[in-house]
């Protein structure tokens, strides 16, 4: 057992060592890091503990550690580990397109390989293909792979097997054909769910809403998630916190705001802090459309954030223009931006944000003035005509935007006086909220302690 | 019946019937018989063997489809003239299946008409967010029909109720007289607006002004419109009763309820 945790630690520190920037790697380190990697999924393999294997993978598919890979690397460990009798070898060893006369080929073949160690060259070649930017070739891999993941149905299989839709569904979406895959994409979460393959149900689940939220399907998004659970405590909180983006924009769009706003904030908690910038600014542009909606003015520190200071630019004029409450204004940056709003699927939103501004616009009238005639607040919001005021007017008093009463035969507007905030019980509603997402929090933190990997016999 | 036969039928029984019903929309002899007309066709369309998207080929395309896509979008614009929302619902349900699986198919001229006559029928049966997510779908929201819808469902929210009676009178000038039925539809829905929001922003109206406000232009339906909404009338003047009571009591039940729960889980802490 201690050997394991050794092995483990030992193991970190090596993929540490190559991913830090500092040092050159030389082909060796990455091979004896990976050759470690194969003998944990062997042992995996053998013991059916996939809690070898888990850690391990994570590391292994960052970013940097993928940049050190190269064709020669994989290309011996594929002579290495596959037997010749192997279906799957012919078409790795082409796809890597590698410089055969530098290798030299050594000892004969094994007999057999562990299926874990298949899966996990077969994705680590399909990887490196996809990050050389090869995509038809990755597209055939993909296939090739998951055509193979289900002819087996074995549970220490789940976590490369996300790993690979995950891929499947990449190597699709960039040549643009994420609309052939979804019918296999249904199937696989079926067979995922019926195998209780949690793991695999969460990624299928986020691939397919992803899948439908890139055409613009909100109807059918909705509906997947009405009907399928998504499981929390099998998730790891990146899933979540897609899971919860997905979920947020498909109640924006239903104009479901406040839902919307909920879901998006936690999907912006549970997301990681230091990376994946792109996800980050991404949930802050529609968290900020969702407030503009919602009525409320977004915070300025939200867009002084210096690393995403200059993607939410145009937002930034955005919620300035509708603070203002500008008509007029508010049309000229929409057309200077809207190139920018259609690449982020938002346009449509905005444009019902056109509302928001004659709303704010009347409640600062309302604020300012105790009694005021249709034809002023007709020039202050830049309208045609005078009788559309009675009815905007009437209907903002219904929406309870503002709070006063029209005469008709004076044709002005008076506001009523306010009551005693603190006499209601509004104050003890804040407070619960408040109250509650702190317990919430606290909960939420006690089920995620672990305990240290215990280490035993050290003399 | 097959192809051809459809085909003839289609163009020398319905289309001349259907353009006389355009240039006389309330002759009931030519409603009845456009209505027969198209029932003929839809049983026709069973005859015809439709097949999926990809058992066909895209260079060589069959009459059929383009007849059948025609066929049902007639089969949409007759179904709004005679009010039925189920007919409706069928149709486009057939058509965006057409639209957007044959995708081999060019663009129907009518395409855009009918997209915008099924937003208009979501709005006008208040169905927003339906309205939102089917907006979502349409890439290419420039030109008059859906324009309309969406200017329409923009002056539903801001409230300028004006324009949307104005557009209903100006239907014939801009082309879309066939939309007569579905704004006819929207105007009741956004009296009830009116009603509603009128109920919380006057204190008091005379009848007179209530006419104006409401744009009813017969004192029957003005009579009917008090009645169903069951406003006290006292000397032809309606009060609305002010829901102002102020909630000076706390909710006991509630606070007990919080309490326990915090109890609760400090208890857990601790």
């Amino acid at each position: 057992m201690s050997d394991t945790s050794n092995d483990m630690m030992d193991l970190e520190e090596n993929i540490e060592h190559i991913i830090d920037d500092d040092q050159e790697s030389t082909p060796v380190d990455v091979l004896e890091v990976l050759e470690k990697l194969i003998k944990l999924a062997q042992k995996t393999a053998k013991t059916k503990e996939d809690r070898h294997l888990q850690r391990s993978i994570r590391s292994s598919f960052s970013k940097k550690f993928r940049d050190n890979l190269s064709a020669e690397i994989l290309l011996k460990l594929v002579l290495r580990y596959f037997p010749d009798d192997n279906s799957e070898k012919g078409q790795l060893v082409d796809a890597l397109n590698a410089n055969v006369d530098i290798i030299d080929l050594e000892a004969e073949p094994p007999i057999e390989i562990y299926q874990e160690v298949e899966i996990y060259i077969s994705l680590l070649v399909l990887v490196f293909v996809i990050d050389q930017k090869r995509a038809e070739d990755a597209v055939e891999l993909s296939s090739k792979l998951i055509a193979r993941l289900d002819t087996w149905n074995n549970r220490t299989l789940d976590p490369l097997s996300s790993k690979a839709y995950f891929y499947y569904s990449l190597s699709y979406e960039i040549v643009d054909r994420l609309d052939d895959i979804r019918i296999k994409l249904l199937e696989l979460l079926r067979t995922a769910t019926l195998r209780h393959n949690h793991e695999g149900q969460v990624m299928l689940l986020n691939l397919l809403l992803r899948n439908y939220l890139h055409y613009s399907l909100y109807e059918q998004a909705y509906k997947l998630v009405r009907r399928v659970d998504f499981d929390k405590d099998h998730a790891s909180s990146n899933q979540l916190s897609r899971y919860y983006y997905y979920y947020g924009r498909i109640k924006a769009v239903r104009l479901e705001y406040s839902e919307a706003y909920t879901y998006l904030q936690l999907a912006l908690q549970k997301a990681p802090q230091s990376t994946a910038k792109g996800f980050q600014a991404i949930v802050n542009k529609y968290l900020c459309i969702v407030r503009l909606l919602l009525g409320e003015i977004p915070e300025r520190g939200l867009f002084n954030n210096p690393t995403l200071k200059h993607v939410l630019q145009p937002y930034l004029e955005l919620t300035k223009v509708v603070r203002s409450g500008d008509v007029s204004l508010f049309g000229e940056i929409v057309n200077r931006y809207s190139n920018i709003y259609t690449k982020d699927n938002t346009l449509n939103m905005i444009l019902r944000l056109r509302h928001n501004v004659i709303k704010t616009c009347l409640k600062k009238i309302n604020h300012s003035y105790s009694r005021i005639s249709f034809e002023d607040i007709c020039s202050k919001l830049n309208l045609d005509s005078s009788e559309d005021v009675e009815f905007i007017v009437a209907k903002a008093i219904q929406d309870n935007i503002i709070d006063a009463k029209i005469n008709h035969d004076g044709g002005f507007v008076i506001s009523n006086t306010s009551p005693n905030e603190y006499a209601s019980s509004a104050p003890q509603k804040a407070f619960h909220e408040r109250v509650s997402f702190c317990l919430q929090l606290h909960n939420d933190a006690v089920k995620a302690m672990r305990y240290h990997e215990v280490k035993t016999g050290q003399n | 019946m097959g192809v051809p036969e459809l085909y003839q039928k289609f163009t020398n029984e319905f289309k001349p019937a259907y353009e006389m019903l355009s240039t006389n929309p309330n002759s009931p002899d030519l409603m009845d018989q456009c209505k027969q007309l198209m029932t003929d066709l839809r049983i026709g369309l069973l005859d015809l063997d439709i097949k999926l998207p990809s058992q066909y080929d895209p260079d060589v395309i069959d009459k059929e489809i383009y007849l059948s896509r025609e066929i049902l979008e007639y089969g949409a614009i007759m179904s709004v003239l005679n009010r039925d929302d189920k007919g409706l619902e069928n149709y486009v349900a057939q058509l965006k299946s057409f639209y957007n699986d044959y995708r081999f198919l060019p663009d129907s001229e009518k395409k855009d008409s009918i997209l915008g006559l099924y937003l208009l029928y979501l709005l006008s049966n208040n169905r927003i967010g339906e309205f939102h997510t089917e907006l979502e779908l349409i890439p290419d929201q420039n030109n008059k029909y859906v324009n309309f819808s969406v200017t329409m469902e923009r002056d539903k929210m801001e409230g300028r109720y004006n324009k949307i009676f104005q557009a209903h009178e100006n239907l014939d000038g801009k082309g879309l007289g066939f939309y007569s039925p579905l704004t006819e539809k929207l105007c009741d829905t956004v009296r009830n607006d009116i009603a509603d929001s009128l109920e919380t922003a006057y204190e008091s109206l005379s009848i007179g002004q209530l006419q104006q406000l409401l744009l009813l232009d017969t004192d029957i339906s003005l009579n009917q419109f008090i009645s169903e909404r069951g406003w006290n009338v006292v000397d032809n003047v309606i009060h609305f009763s002010t829901v102002n009571v102020l909630e000076n009591e706390l909710d006991a039940l509630e606070i007990i309820g919080q309490s326990l729960q915090y109890a609760h889980e400090l208890e857990r802490i601790i």
